[in-house]
């Protein structure tokens, strides 16, 4: 009882359903769909003495009340690809593979049997050896034969590959995209662009040419704004861009001719990403999402973007100032100084790989030999 | 029986000839980034320069150990090394450990209550109650 009061109340569930889901909810419900009378036309036959006693006459309603519900369609809820699958003599390779661009290996074939053969050809002669057959290679190596996994086939991102580490040589780059945005604003096309791709290979002496100028936050470009937005919205497939290298001591020239009026640029909503994502094909450096909203102006931009160099290592440190110059005494090591270093500090690692290799044992860790079980049992693991 | 090599000893003899430091090296491991080597990693940038031109006897290695704290271990001439963690000490706490390792002899450390501690046998020998023409009481 309880079964079927859940039932309904999942229907009504589905009828409260505002029709936004229509796919959903053009699917016939599961109660709808299911058959519940389990009982034929002539089993019901057989009962309608009964219901005529019970009624005392003409029994209200249909003799079968599951029955009569609205038939439904052979409709099933089965998704599509499921359906295409599962219909007899279809191609039965997923749509993922069949769509592929890349070469995949071909189905597996069999040869028809050589009795079948000579029933068919009587002409057929078995060959006795492999002279003369196609060399066809087998599956693992199918992706080092070439043609099938060229340089079409590689990832390519859409962000830079190489990252841009230096600030100075980042806040190159944000100024570029600034300026580039504010070209596309002034063309108009802003709107149209900002979610696709802007070209790479625009001119970058030509963006950071422009001068900014920022009133109450808002910025208008002076120069040629029509070049750049042409540029950037060029359909020319370009070659790897090199317009990218900038060096450290370039943008700090660079910087130092710009006033930072244009840091205080305020940022709208289409402004930040587009900016956010400029900055990612230029510098490969991506601004977190949760970050991004709380960048107001390009300075929040570029604080977030920009990343203190790593510390150096001690190492490095007493390398650079040169601590232990003339001495002869001291010696810095690098890395740690291990077993095997200490073994070829006095000469002795030579000796003992020779032997090692010798003996055809491993030359640094275990080989193949299991682990030392014996420590297990003493310290209580097994 | 393990065949063990032979171990060059030296005996202090200091007194009796040149002075001979005892201590003949001195290892110092550190962490970069472990803040119990904060200490010791301003040790090795400032002081260290200035203790290794003055002792050129002493040899010193200097390399990182990544996730330990940080030790300097002294080796002697007598085949013995003695370390101390210097985890969480500032460089002149660092320079005074450094200074009791240049100026250990390596020996192990022991008690003394008697006056005269000789590592020679005595000139005459031992006394023997068989040797001798022995004595008419």
């Amino acid at each position: 009882m309880a079964r079927i009061t859940r039932m309904r109340r999942l229907q009504s569930l589905q009828l409260a359903i505002p029709s936004q889901c229509a796919a959903a909810a053009a699917r016939p419900s599961f109660a709808a769909a299911r058959a519940i009378s389990t009982s034929s036309p002539a089993q019901s036959k057989n009962t309608d003495w009964i219901r005529g006693k019970l009624w005392k006459g003409e029994a209200p309603g249909p003799a079968d009340p599951y029955t009569q519900r609205m038939e439904p369609e052979a409709q099933s809820n089965l998704p599509e690809e499921a359906l295409d699958s599962s219909r007899p003599g279809r191609d039965k390779t997923p749509a993922a593979v069949r769509e592929s661009r890349l070469a995949l290996p071909g189905r597996r074939t069999e040869a028809a049997a050589e009795k079948e053969l000579q029933a068919s050809d009587p002409t057929y002669v078995p060959a006795a050896d492999a002279e003369g057959l196609e060399e066809v290679g087998t599956l693992s190596t199918w992706w080092e034969q070439p043609g099938h996994w060229g340089e079409e086939s590689e990832f390519k991102g859409f962000g830079s590959a190489v990252k841009v580490v230096d600030k100075e040589v980042l806040e190159v780059h944000l100024r570029r995209a600034v300026v580039e945005a504010l070209a596309l604003k002034q063309a108009g096309v802003f709107s149209e662009w900002a979610t696709k791709k802007w070209s790479e290979g625009g001119e970058l002496d030509e963006a950071l040419a422009a001068q900014v100028e920022v009133q109450d936050g808002k910025a208008t470009l002076k120069g040629d704004a029509s070049a750049i937005a042409e540029a950037l919205t060029s359909e020319v497939e370009e070659a790897e861009s090199s317009a990218t290298g900038v060096t450290v001591e370039e943008a700090r020239e660079m910087l130092k001719s710009w006033d930072s009026s244009w840091k205080n640029i305020a940022l709208d909503n289409p402004l930040r990403f587009a900016l956010r994502k400029r900055l990612y094909q230029l510098t490969g450096v991506l601004i977190p999402d949760a970050k991004l909203a709380a960048a107001n102006t390009i300075k929040h931009i570029l604080t977030l973007a920009a990343r203190d160099p790593k510390p150096l290592k001690l190492a490095q440190v007493l390398e650079k100032r040169n601590a232990f110059g003339d001495l002869a005494n001291v010696t810095v090591h690098e890395r740690r100084v291990g077993p095997i270093d200490k073994e070829v500090a006095v000469g002795r690692w030579k000796v003992i790989e020779e032997e090692l290799k010798k003996r055809d044992l491993p030359v640094t860790g275990y080989g193949d030999a299991p682990r030392n079980k014996e420590r297990d049992w003493l310290t209580g693991k097994i | 029986m393990t065949v063990k090599a032979l171990r060059a000893i030296a005996d202090g003899k200091n007194g009796l000839g040149a002075f001979v430091l005892q201590c003949k090296k001195l290892d110092f491991h550190y962490c970069d980034w472990a803040g119990s080597s904060k200490g010791m990693n301003g040790f090795i940038k400032s002081l260290l320069p200035k203790f290794a031109a003055a002792h050129p006897q002493i040899e010193f290695a200097v390399s990182p150990r990544p996730g330990k704290h940080p030790v300097i271990v002294g080796h002697y001439i007598n085949g013995r090394t003695k370390p101390i963690c210097v985890r969480n000490l500032s460089p002149y706490e660092i320079l005074q450990k450094v200074e009791l390792l240049r100026d250990a002899s390596g020996e192990k450390l022991r008690r003394t209550n008697k006056a005269v501690l000789s590592t020679k046998p005595s000139v005459r020998g031992i006394w023997s109650p068989y040797h001798g023409k022995g004595m008419a009481v």
